[in-house]
């Protein structure tokens, strides 16, 4: 069992490693006034999301997020302030490198941050990660329903909007779309009250605090090398984004 | 009761629906896609946990729901928890002392001033952080008035303050449809003074 336990966290770092190497990589970012510096360090967070297999969540956050933000920088920097300020139509030199930077930061951050704490979602070093950074009783609680409720609710509202499908209820016009709204959430918050009076009543039955307040704090979970090897990066970013 | 559950700050119902609130304010994009909507929903968990728990539970609400939408939306919400928080204080300093969702019209007005406020809250973030932008609608907003020479601040905070409070003033009515309509049984588990100031709750007596 331990053997197993051992394996399994072998290529994961420790809790405080974690942590450390994602705050100290955060400034890095945000300090770092190199645009090709910055383009090159998400480069290879992408490569190291790819071997994590999240590269799609980025990608995703990419076409949503990023690219909007990319098209409203152009706008206001680009087209925008350039016209108030009487200096003509089009990206001067100041203004490409301020959006350059404002657009690789944003884009290099959320790769830091999916590819640090995404994976930690759904697997069974969370609760382990969340007491070593310090949670215990109520909050450890709250964390962990908050990320274990989030599927149940977003099935309770598939379920709600597929029932307002069947009984041909689904509004064509913007207005009666939102008309529709409390009509729609009115189940869902019943259900959300309804769920918290239950859980309560099973939580206080099952001594649930006690029982958290038992877990013990596991020290030893997670690779020592793997961090190191993550921390002396993140530290080696630092460096290389304030001498840049 | 358990010694534990005494030394802690929320009773066990309310730390189950905090959980659930924060799930609220996450899986309500869904709804929002589903309706094809050009309006958020993302404090509507957070407006219910204020009035039904109060103001500790409501800023938890919040914050931890932006915290958790960051990794399961976008990493970007991580720099709006400072907005959550105020909107969570705002909402109970209404509801409480001026008793702000008395009324359908109380209801719209409070929302109003949820929007001004998010807006002007969030704009030195967008600012800082953004450049300026959202990628949203509301940088065309911020461009025009960008390009009559306003400061790039003046102009994010004129534009949070021109499309913000269509948002929230549909999500505190959302919030207040829901509780005039929600069982009156359910409610009177979470009962408080301020859900009987502004009248979902009969006083007792």
């Amino acid at each position: 069992m331990a053997s197993s336990k051992r394996r399994a966290d072998d290529h994961i770092p420790e809790p405080w490693a974690r942590g450390t190497a994602t705050l100290v990589a955060v400034i890095g970012v945000f300090v770092c006034t190199d645009p090709t510096a910055l383009m090159l360090f998400w480069i290879g967070l992408l490569l190291l999301l790819y071997l994590v297999g999240i590269l799609s969540l980025h990608l995703h956050f990419l076409l949503f997020v990023w690219v909007p933000l990319c098209l409203g920088l152009l706008l206001v920097w680009g087209v925008a302030i350039p016209a108030g300020n009487s200096a003509g139509f089009g990206l001067g030199s100041a203004e490409a490198y301020r959006t350059a930077l404002i657009a690789l930061r944003i884009g290099a951050f959320a790769a830091l941050l999916q590819l640090c704490f995404v994976p930690l979602l759904h697997r069974s070093e969370l609760v382990v990660t969340l007491t070593a950074w310090g949670l215990r009783g109520s909050a450890l609680v709250l964390a962990v329903a908050s990320m274990t409720l989030i599927d149940d609710l977003r099935y309770r509202v598939d379920q709600v909007m597929s029932a307002r499908i069947a009984r041909g209820l689904a509004a064509r016009n913007t207005l009666s779309r939102v008309l529709q709204l409390p009509a729609m959430l009115r189940p869902l918050l019943v259900f959300v009250l309804t769920s918290a009076v239950r859980r309560s009543e099973l939580w206080t039955h099952r001594g649930l605090e006690r029982r958290l307040a038992q877990i013990p704090v596991e020290n030893g979970f997670g690779s020592r090398s793997v961090s190191v090897l993550i921390l002396a990066g993140a530290i080696a970013w630092l460096a290389a984004s304030l001498l840049l | 009761m358990t010694e534990l559950t005494k030394r802690s700050l929320f009773n066990q119902q309310a730390l189950a629906l905090m959980p659930l609130c924060i799930a609220l304010n996450i899986a309500l994009g869904g709804v929002v896609h589903f309706l094809k909507l050009p309006i958020y929903l993302d404090a509507t968990g957070t407006i219910l946990a204020t009035l039904l728990l109060g103001l500790p539970a409501g800023v938890i609400v919040g914050v931890a729901s932006f915290l958790l939408a960051s990794l399961v939306i976008s990493p970007v919400y991580v720099f709006f928890v400072g907005t959550q928080a105020a909107i969570a204080i705002y909402i109970y300093l209404v509801a409480r002392y001026l008793h702000g969702l008395l009324s359908t019209p109380r209801a719209i007005a409070t929302g109003i001033g949820l929007g001004v406020l998010a807006g002007v809250v969030s704009a030195p973030i967008i600012v800082l952080v953004f450049g300026g932008v959202s990628g949203s609608g509301r940088d065309l907003v911020t461009a025009l008035i960008a390009s009559s020479g306003q400061q790039i601040l003046n102009a994010v905070m004129l534009s949070g303050a021109a499309s913000e409070p269509i948002d929230k003033t549909l999500q505190v009515l959302i919030a207040f449809s829901l509780l005039r309509g929600s069982p009156k049984g359910l409610l009177e588990r979470f009962r408080n003074p301020w859900l009987v100031g502004n009248g979902f709750l009969k006083a007792p007596g």
